[in-house]
């Protein structure tokens, strides 16, 4: 768990730099550029951030991931409007505490809405995830498939 | 499974540019606002809790990203 909040607070620190960067050199690439729109396609890790229950351990699921097409709209030199919707996966990853089995992986798939507002190069924004499917898989001991059964019940 | 809304940030370095578009690289963090399994769910450890089978319904999954985009410029760039 510190691993996955040190990735997310360096990269978060990264995107910090990049937007400041780029203001503080008073240039922008894609500032004159009235209309863009393309493909994108990214990979990373996710991590579950609620309460473990005692006994057992989460940590980075990989892969998380994403793809589709993504347009940009500038209406001034540094400022404009993006929009990417494509596809989303990410998922959770448990494992007891005391070894690295039982495990068990939860991947959910998601239709990805992402409006943001685009500051130089820097995008700020939400995204909507509309659920699409998931899956669990496990290795180890059989009580962790009754588990994964009774939380598919839950779903379903 | 609920519908997710994260905020999100990401950063986009040019890698190649010219007339008709160019190269990306994403640096981008969402952070889950809710949750991602609104009835719940078990995993290990679940079944010696107190009470037994405690259903975990605080879920959020944030996550961190790299990749690549490609913008194409329609009608090229004004100047």
């Amino acid at each position: 768990m510190p691993t996955a909040k040190y990735l997310i607070v360096v990269l978060s620190g990264i995107i910090f730099c990049l937007g400041r960067a780029s203001f503080g050199q008073g240039t922008d690439t894609m500032s004159n550029t009235r209309y863009q729109i393309g493909t994108y396609a990214s990979i990373g890790a996710s991590v579950f951030k609620g309460d473990v229950p005692n006994g057992s351990k989460s940590g980075l699921h990989f892969p998380a991931f994403g793809f589709g097409v993504m347009g940009i709209s500038s209406f001034h030199s540094s400022w404009g409007f993006a929009l990417g919707v494509g596809y989303d996966s990410r998922g959770m990853w448990f494992k007891q505490d005391s070894g690295s089995q039982p495990s068990e992986n939860i991947t959910m798939n998601y239709f990805s809405i992402q409006p943001s507002i685009k500051f130089k190069q820097f995008l700020l924004g939400i995204n909507i995830g509309i659920p699409l499917s998931i899956s669990y898989s496990s290795e180890g001991r059989s009580d962790v498939h009754l588990l994964i059964n009774l939380s598919l019940s839950r779903i379903t | 499974m609920n519908t997710i809304v994260d905020i999100r940030a990401e950063g986009m370095l040019p890698i190649v540019e010219n007339e008709k578009g160019g190269l990306f690289l994403l640096l981008n963090v969402s952070y889950c606002l809710n949750n991602t399994l609104s009835n719940g769910f078990y995993t290990i450890g679940s079944s010696h809790g107190n009470p037994p089978l405690t259903v975990i319904f605080d879920n959020p999954v944030p996550m961190a990203q790299i990749g690549l985009s490609y913008l194409f410029t329609p009608g090229g760039k004004e100047h």
